[in-house]
């Protein structure tokens, strides 16, 4: 039977592909940035950076940002409208025309051969066949009725935003701003994370090189020069766009105006904690490990640190009487357990959260790589009761559905991503032999079994109904919307790095495979083949970088 | 206050907006100094987290 049978059959009608789907605010929101993210990269490609290429681009970013931003006051009255809308062909169309024209007039003016029509005319109609095009795409998505609605939302709040942003923008821009933004006005706050490091560093380490001039520190044998981009402000940057973002979603939950005080905190703990990033880091390399310091730790920390201060944040923002404005109960080991939310995530969490560690401890190669299996099937035993109710079962056609998407990998890899020596063939060399086949045995068990059980319930079994639906249970595994399936296979395409565009594709095979009886088992089989069928290659050819 | 969380967000997306560059202060701007996958995967674990911690059931 064709699974594509079984999709959801919303009302809303989307003319251009006359086919049906419900995209509320957000999904129109996401089709706008993906239009502009697949017209962008060609622009770029087409004309020599700092010749305006990027400015569709970033209008695009720009205008999905205010509408994101703006559209949370009637999210849900909007939402609910726009599922009834069918997208406007006519102004998809106008829009396709604008791009063209802006490439075209694009050429022209920067072309080798210089065409008759004087610039003073080509410039502006080019900036003007670029604001067409974002403008119409966005009617395209969001009428200009209901655009005017989300804008007049917050009522005249757009009137002070747009101002404050263009100064914001242009403050990266002009010859001055640039200036100020990249230059001196930033040094007193690495001059503060030097301080914070230098005291902290004085509690372990019994002497102490810290050279101002040059940024530089460290012990004599190992130092380290804090640069502009390791001042902290980085982090506390994302940190901001986290904490403003999670109080605008949770919003009705929180005491206002009191709750927005842990903007700041959570903005000076990540600062803080980025001294404390810089110091163990010195630490590290200080203990005998300068590779890993300089390589894994170097990378990943940043990471890891962001990740626990976000998560945090959103716990305690959630759990502190002060802030929100019902808290909810702690929950007991049995009811976090019992969670079906828990049971289709932790095991993914776990291998993220293992992944990171893993990497940071490396200094090139991940040596640590068998707590990604042990973790994850640590969690799969202690989640185990969920899982008796899922159906396990699999047909042969996972098998097939895993083999294709092998082959796919293989020759996509072949022609698209550069491969890069990640280190395991001259790690390993340096191993006994007992070590390195205890290493490859964990890496291939690993790939074929809790691999693809933690990505699977967390893809598949899991987002591809979750974004139908936030109570996802109620969705039988065998529905799903077109939507669904392709956002949860960019989203696990993108996890795979330079191999997105193969990571797709596997993701929607896979979907196939789960979808066709709604059984976890079979996804899990296709993809633990082609992970199996890989690892065989690698170990077969010696093309170490395709792990 | 919702105008206040607005015009916050809006200017942090107008930075964000800025052109690539050695010393541009915005991390996520700094394209050659993030390998894609290591911040995929941090972000990946971040929306777990929060799925998990917004969880209903």
């Amino acid at each position: 039977m064709d699974p594509f049978r079984q999709a959801v059959r919303p009302a809303a009608v989307f003319s251009v592909a006359g086919d049906v789907l419900s995209l509320g605010l957000v999904q129109r929101i996401t089709l706008f940035v993906l239009l502009f993210g697949a017209e962008w990269i060609p622009i770029l490609a087409l004309f020599p950076p700092g010749t305006g290429g990027r400015f569709v681009f970033r209008l695009g970013v720009v205008c999905a940002s205010l509408f994101l931003t703006l559209g949370c006051a009637s999210f849900r009255s909007i939402s609910r409208e726009l599922e009834k809308t069918p997208i406007g062909s006519g102004f998809l169309i106008g829009h396709a025309c604008a791009v063209l024209a802006f490439i075209l007039l694009s050429s022209v003016l920067l072309g080798d051969t210089p065409g008759t029509a004087p610039a003073y005319v080509i410039v502006p109609s080019r900036y003007i066949a670029a604001i067409l095009a974002v403008g119409l795409a966005g009617f395209a998505l969001v009428p200009p009725r209901l655009a005017w609605r989300v804008i007049r939302a917050d009522g005249s709040a757009w009137a002070y935003a747009l101002p404050a942003g263009l100064i914001a923008w242009a403050l990266t821009q002009l010859p001055f701003g640039d200036s100020i933004w990249n230059g001196p006005f930033w040094r007193p706050a690495t001059d503060l994370t030097f301080y914070m490091v230098s005291a902290l560093l004085h509690l372990f380490l019994p002497q102490v090189v810290a050279d101002r001039a040059t940024m530089t520190i460290g012990a004599p044998d190992f130092a380290v020069t804090i640069g502009d981009g390791c001042s902290g402000w980085e982090g506390t940057a994302l940190m901001l766009v986290f904490s403003v973002a999670w109080l605008c979603v949770g919003w009705r939950e929180f005491r206002m105006p009191r709750a927005l005080l842990m903007v700041p905190v959570a903005m000076v703990v990540m600062w803080t904690s980025n001294a404390v990033r810089i110091a163990a880091l010195i630490l590290i390399g200080v203990a005998g490990a300068p590779h890993i310091a300089m390589n894994g730790f170097h990378s990943e920390a940043g990471w890891i640190t962001f990740n626990c201060v976000a998560l945090g944040f959103a716990v305690a923002s959630r759990r502190v009487p002060w802030f929100a404005l019902r808290t909810p109960e702690p929950p007991s080991r049995r009811t976090f357990a019992g969670s079906s939310t828990v049971a289709y995530l932790l095991p993914f969490l776990a291998l993220l959260a293992a992944a990171m560690i893993s990497r940071a401890a490396s200094g090139g190669f991940e040596w640590l790589y068998p707590l990604r299996l042990i973790a994850v099937a640590a969690v799969l035993w202690f989640l185990r009761p969920n899982y008796a109710g899922l159906d396990w079962r699999f047909g042969s056609l996972s098998l097939i559905l895993g083999g294709v998407v092998f082959a796919i990998w293989l020759a996509l890899g072949r022609f698209l991503v550069t491969h890069t020596d990640n280190g395991i063939a001259s790690g390993l060399s340096l191993w006994p032999a007992s070590a390195r086949i205890a290493w490859l045995v964990c890496r291939t068990a690993a790939a074929v079994t809790t691999v693809p059980v933690a990505e699977e319930l967390a893809f598949r079994g899991f987002l591809i109904r979750r974004l139908i639906s936030g109570d996802f249970e109620s969705i039988s595994p065998r529905k799903y919307t077109y939507f669904s399936v392709l956002l949860s296979s960019i989203a696990f395409g993108l996890l795979h790095g330079s191999y997105w565009l193969p990571g797709t594709m596997a993701g929607v095979f896979y979907a196939v495979a789960f979808l066709r009886r709604g059984r976890i088992g079979d996804a899990v089989v296709a993809h633990a083949t082609t992970n199996a069928l890989l690892a065989a290659w690698v170990l077969w050819s010696g093309n170490w970088s395709l792990w | 206050m919702a105008k206040l969380l607005s015009l916050s967000l809006l200017v942090v997306g107008m930075s964000l907006a800025q052109p690539v560059g050695p010393t541009a202060p915005i991390p996520i701007r700094k394209a050659p100094e993030i390998d894609p996958g290591q911040a995929a995967g941090a972000l990946a674990l971040l929306s777990v987290g929060i799925l998990i911690i917004r969880r209903k059931k």
